[in-house]
């Protein structure tokens, strides 16, 4: 028996293919009878629009990503109309960095396309405070997004057995709570855990490992890493370039262009992997250690190695604990020597052999791996009041971006906004052409007016692939600048006397 | 808006998209999702017919159907592009169909699938008794790697060496599966032949 059977197996395992060949009336009717089962007209028109509908929603999400990786701020002047609270969350971490360091909203504001009006008046949507969301519904939540990433996961990937645990942390900042859990635009969960509208924001996207297989964190030897039982921690401080602070966990190909910002208006980040899932941590505070807005290595590890799955159905207890505020880190360092600071940027600093009245450079700090360069120019006017010494300062950036990636992060913000009624004057300065405006946008009750008269400058040129911009974004409309000013003809003079 | 995205999709299919090309028209979707609903027009009623083979009733398959096409368009960005994107959304369904059931994979002898049988059927008789009932009836009656080289293939609309990409099995052995799947059809749908114990007899193979 046993030899017969060997003897059909070496028979049939070399057969031809002609040997197999499928009966041509059988295979007819077969597929004329399969061609006559059509699904429903109405199920087939409902199906496509919900695709198209679900597909616009994830062109939306990812101009929003894109929107955040190019350019890294949203505009003020965009109506709230109806967004999730992950979209809100983020808009808010967002304006938050920006109003945390001005000098990098406004250099990114500026730069590539110079100017764009737009209307004199406009309603600045202020940030609504995030609700927080009653603490009851979390678990269902957390069950239902489990469910769905497993579902997900089993069905396009071969382990389908695999379970996909969400956890939640058990120990916060004090102040702080589970304000949000919810899906994240991509089908991930998505954890706020911040204090409603003022403090730093913290928040945690959670999903499958395997969607962020062979990503880093950030550059080699800047990421910091602490292993507590099985799991490693990696944390660390800064973004890559302007509006990527949020998409931290990118591939290594995706960032060749891309530069490091070590001192990111206060983000820091931790990431780790738990059985098949990977957390993502973002916070944006501040960039003073010590401060309450500031969460370091300790704080972070703290909150990230306390996570706990759902306990029968329900959310594991929270308790609170006093951050340490990273106050033993290291705070970040403008350079004040401007021989160093030209030593790390990829160009020459011309030199300004004419300074405005009684300013002098400060310090600086170079950007963008060295691509970009700010430096400020200070006064001190201890004569305005015996109780209070005054310091003003304007700003002085160097970009290069005709072989950088910069430009097209630039092209997103469409030049500088000015008011309608603004004045552009362009004037001829060592036979460039430099453009300067004076003016600024005064914010009074939520709305937004282009005031000619307010003491803001900006004065902007571009030669051999370098692009020049000066300006006061700091100044308060209050502020005496007798013994400090600066009039036009004295940038003209700066201007004039770079060498 | 929907009304108005469709008809510009419409105009987009006519001006942009080369209408052979799944390629094309993945490449259009990675930069604009949207597109996506030209590979659900290509494709829906494959999958619809595979998901209908398996569960004979009209609103089960809808709902496989539904599940498929929202998983791979909320999945699209992972899809690598290798291979057909019908073999693709034939997995997904598949894989949906199966955990439905609560299907374990059997584990078919490969060596059982190679004897053909050389039993000869009047083809006149098996046009006649022929109907879309008796067929996905009957398919759950024959050995379950054969069925489902029929459903990919007839059903599905998948070409041979889809099927074996799908099933991981070489291009040959579907033709061997698929063969001897019609042979065991034939016999069932002439003769209302069922051998008794014949596919537990298989398996135990």
């Amino acid at each position: 028996m046993k030899q017969k059977l060997n003897n059909l197996f070496k028979r049939y395992l070399t057969i031809s293919e002609d040997q197999v060949e499928i009966d041509p009336t059988f295979d007819h009717d077969l597929k004329t009878m399969v061609a006559a089962i059509i699904p429903g007209e109405s199920f087939e028109k409902r199906l496509e629009t919900q695709i198209l509908e679900m597909a616009a929603a994830k062109n939306k999400n990812s101009t929003r990503a894109s929107t955040q990786k190019q350019a890294g701020w949203f505009s003020l002047n965009t109506p709230l109309k109806k967004f999730s609270l992950v979209g809100l969350t983020i808009i808010v971490i967002i304006a938050l960095s920006l109003l945390v360091s001005p000098s990098l909203r406004v250099m990114a504001e500026d730069l590539f396309s110079f100017w764009k009006k737009v209307d004199n008046q406009r309603v600045v949507t202020p940030f609504p405070e995030v609700p927080a969301m009653d603490p009851d519904e979390i678990p269902t939540i957390v069950e239902s997004l489990q469910e769905e990433i497993k579902s997900t996961q089993q069905a396009t990937m071969e382990n389908a057995e695999e379970e996909f645990i969400i956890k939640l942390p058990t120990l916060l900042p004090e102040g702080h709570r589970i304000l949000v859990v919810d899906r994240g635009p991509r089908g991930n969960a998505f954890l706020n855990l911040s204090k409603a509208r003022f403090g730093a924001l913290i928040t945690v996207t959670i999903q499958p490992a395997v969607d962020v297989e062979g990503t880093i964190l950030g550059p080699e030897g800047k990421v910091e890493k602490v292993t507590i039982g099985d799991i490693t921690y990696e944390y660390v401080r800064g973004g890559w370039g302007i509006g990527n602070a949020l998409s931290n966990q990118m591939d290594p190909d995706a960032v060749k262009d891309l530069s490091w910002i070590d001192d990111y208006d206060g983000f820091h980040k931790l990431r780790w992997f738990d059985g098949n899932m990977n957390y993502y941590m973002v916070v944006a505070g501040n960039s003073a250690p010590g401060s309450d807005r500031y969460f370091g290595k300790n704080d972070l590890v703290k909150i990230a190695s306390s996570f706990q799955p759902l306990e029968n159905g329900s959310r594991p207890p929270l308790d609170f604990f006093e951050p340490d505020y990273g106050i033993d880190e290291k705070p970040f360092e403008y350079i004040k020597d401007i021989s160093v600071l030209e030593d790390l940027v990829r160009f020459d600093i011309p030199e300004a052999t004419v300074l405005p009245g009684n300013f002098s450079f400060k310090n600086g700090m170079p950007v963008f791996t060295g691509n970009h360069v700010i430096m400020y120019f200070s006064c001190t006017d201890d004569a305005v009041s015996s109780e209070e010494m005054k310091e003003y300062e304007f700003e002085f950036t160097i970009g290069r971006y005709s072989d950088s990636g910069l430009a097209k992060e630039f092209e997103m913000f469409g030049g500088y906004e000015v008011g309608e009624d603004a004045f552009i004057e362009t004037i001829l300065i060592n036979d460039r052409e430099v453009q300067y405006v004076r003016g600024g946008w005064a914010y009074n009750a939520g709305v937004r007016t282009w005031d000619n008269n307010r003491k803001q400058f900006r004065m902007v040129w571009y030669q051999d692939g370098l692009l020049y911009n000066l300006g006061n974004p700091n100044v308060f409309q209050s502020d005496d600048q007798g013994f400090c000013a600066l009039t036009k003809q004295d940038l003209i003079k700066f201007v004039e006397g770079l060498q | 808006m929907i009304e108005q995205q469709n008809k510009n999709l419409l105009k987009d299919e006519v001006e942009t998209l080369d209408p052979s090309s799944d390629d094309a028209i993945i490449q259009a979707t990675r930069e604009d999702k949207t597109k996506f609903v030209h590979l659900y027009r290509r494709y829906v009623k494959d999958v619809y017919r595979y998901a209908f083979s398996h569960l004979n009733h009209p609103s089960e398959a809808e709902d496989i159907t539904s599940q498929t096409f929202l998983i791979a368009l909320q999945n699209f960005d992972q899809y690598r592009g290798d291979g057909c994107f019908g073999a693709y959304l034939t997995g997904i369904a598949r894989r949906l169909i199966a955990r439905s059931f609560r299907h374990t994979q059997d584990e078919w002898g490969n060596e059982a699938d190679l004897m053909l049988d050389t039993k000869v059927i009047s083809e006149e008789l098996v046009s006649q008794k022929m109907t879309l009932e008796q067929v996905i009836s009957e398919l759950s009656t024959i050995p379950d790697q054969r069925a489902e080289a029929i459903r990919l293939h007839y059903f599905a609309g998948l070409q041979m060496k889809e099927v074996a990409a799908v099933m991981r099995k070489s291009e040959m052995a579907i033709r061997m599966l698929v063969h001897r799947g019609i042979v065991d059809l034939k016999k069932r749908l002439v003769n209302g032949y069922e051998p008794q114990g014949e596919k537990n007899e298989t398996k135990a193979k």
